[in-house]
């Protein structure tokens, strides 16, 4: 099989969705006569799309913001939820202590305490960033505690027998056996930080895909509204595809069909 | 390979181990006493069930006897030791390190130099046969490989004991064979005191200088059989007389047990 041959072939696997969810909206909007303010034609919001990004270029600078509040969240929020979720997996006191308080705060949805974190941090970058990292916390904190906790009980036999302090056996079992688990956290955490990002900025009003859609929407401008949306999912879209290759590539035993 | 005069010698004496488990106090040992000499090959033949695990748990430092002792060269044993090598049942080798780098993982862990230790690794790998495989995952290698660089893992920081827990027990009728005669040609190149925990009665037999079988639980010693079989053992010694008239005498005191 020549290698372009495959390419193409799985170019086409991938594009064929797209496609034929794209052809049923066509279908859609020109046989129920569906008028443009309300929603827009496919070729009507490509045209819109390829002058927000080439020839006005106007959308670069909010899908900048989001991309760049998103991602700061994400890192943050990501950060402290595999800090947090190691230290309650390997310590019970911790766990018994925080654990409960980290599933109630859980049960508040995050969305509901935007208001609260936009006085706390301000009209600006940093309350998006926060929100961000609060609403990505948990799936990322879930993964890392119970790929921790779950470390085969016969490798930490194997690590008590070589006298490996608590630190060592971390670093070198529970966190690499974690990863996988980890990376699936931050799979389903990519999706819940961009959620939190344009809800901010549907608050903030300051700027951000979200703030496009929103003040489109308002001005009765559909395809402005419904490009934003699309190009928002292609921001969701490469980051998870992003994650799924790091993945791959740093959990390369996943999946494998024998293991030690 | 070991230095002359580290003779360590393990020593079990009336030892005895309860714990409490959700239908209350069990005792998995008791009275149980056990001598290994320098340089001995010993197997524990027992029932499942019988204490077998919560023997290498013993030895292997991971627990202490409720009551009695167990000495190594009549010192107090205190936790695990670094004279004592361990392969456990399941290869327990880290998927994400290749089998050089788990052969390595005991040195890295008291942070030896890496120098020195590759090559040692490197003449391990060699003696099970695997020298062509370090650079290997253990997802890449068979379960038979996977047990013998857990086995060199166990052998890398020179044990004068090494502990097995039925390391073969989920390899396939054709693959143990040749671990046993692998393990013998081991033993006789690095020469460490073996305690040998296993069910199978041919296994303990061709390997064993001496079998001890043990009872049902509480686990306690009722056989110890010298094995005179001489060595080195091979396939053929399956066949012969003196191993089947072994075997059958130990099945008979296993079947009482």
């Amino acid at each position: 099989m020549g290698g372009i041959a495959n390419l193409a072939g799985e170019a086409a696997r991938r594009l064929l969705p797209v496609a034929l969810l794209v052809g049923l909206w066509w279908a859609l909007v020109a046989g129920l006569g569906v008028p443009s303010r309300l929603m827009p034609s496919p070729a009507e919001v490509g045209a819109r799309i390829y002058s927000g990004l080439v020839t006005d270029a106007d959308m670069w600078p909010h899908l900048w913001q989001t991309a760049q509040a998103t991602l700061l969240g994400f890192v943050l929020g990501g950060a402290l939820a595999v800090a947090v979720g190691s230290l309650l997996a390997m310590n019970r006191a911790l766990e018994k202590l925080a654990y409960p308080l980290v599933v109630l705060l859980q049960a508040v949805p995050k969305v509901a305490i935007a208001p609260l974190v936009l006085l706390w941090a301000g009209f600006d970058l940093r309350s998006t960033v926060l929100l961000v990292a609060l609403i990505c916390f948990f799936p990322i904190f879930v993964g890392t505690f119970v790929g921790v906790r779950a470390a085969p009980p016969v490798l930490l036999d194997l690590f008590r027998t070589l006298n490996a302090g608590r630190l060592h056996t971390f670093l070198h079992c529970n966190l690499p056996h974690a990863a996988g688990s980890i990376f699936a956290g931050l799979q389903v955490g990519w999706g819940f930080a961009l959620v939190g990002c344009v809800v901010m900025e549907f608050i903030t009003g300051t700027g951000g895909a979200g703030f496009l859609i929103d003040n489109s929407a308002n001005a009765l401008d559909a395809p402005t509204a419904v490009a934003a949306m699309v190009l928002l999912g292609v921001l969701g879209y490469v980051g998870g595809g992003l994650l799924a290759a790091a993945r791959r590539r740093l959990v390369f035993w996943e999946g494998e069909a024998r293991h030690g | 390979m070991r230095p002359s005069g580290r003779t360590t010698r393990l020593a079990l004496s009336g030892v005895s181990v309860s714990y409490k488990s959700r239908r209350g106090p069990v005792l998995a040992l008791e009275g149980f006493d056990l001598q290994v000499q320098p340089s001995s090959f010993v197997s524990v033949l027992g029932p499942s069930g019988c204490g077998k695990s919560t023997l290498v748990k013993l030895v292997s430092g991971l627990l202490r006897p409720t009551t009695g002792s167990v000495t190594f060269d009549g010192q107090p044993a205190a936790g695990p030791r670094d004279d004592v090598g361990v392969a456990f049942q399941q290869a327990a080798l880290l998927p994400w390190k290749t089998a050089i780098q788990n052969v390595l993982l005991p040195l890295r862990i008291t942070g030896q130099p890496a120098r020195e230790a590759e090559a040692r690794a490197q003449a391990l790998l060699e003696l099970v046969g695997l020298s062509a495989f370090r650079d290997r995952y253990p997802f890449e290698l068979s379960g038979g490989m996977q047990q013998r660089v857990a086995v060199a893992r166990s052998l890398i920081r020179d044990p004068s004991i090494l502990v097995m827990d039925e390391p073969f027990a989920a390899l396939d009728a054709m693959t143990r064979e040749n671990m046993m005669i692998e393990l013998q040609r081991i033993w006789q190149e690095a020469r460490p005191s073996v305690l040998f925990i296993t069910h199978s009665i041919q296994e303990a037999v061709f390997l064993s200088d001496r079998v001890v079988v043990m009872s049902g639980r509480p686990g306690r010693i009722i056989a110890d059989v010298a094995i005179d079989l001489p060595r080195p053992r091979d396939l053929h010694t399956l066949s012969e007389p003196r191993f089947a008239q072994l075997t059958g005498e130990l099945r008979d005191m296993f079947q009482a047990a």
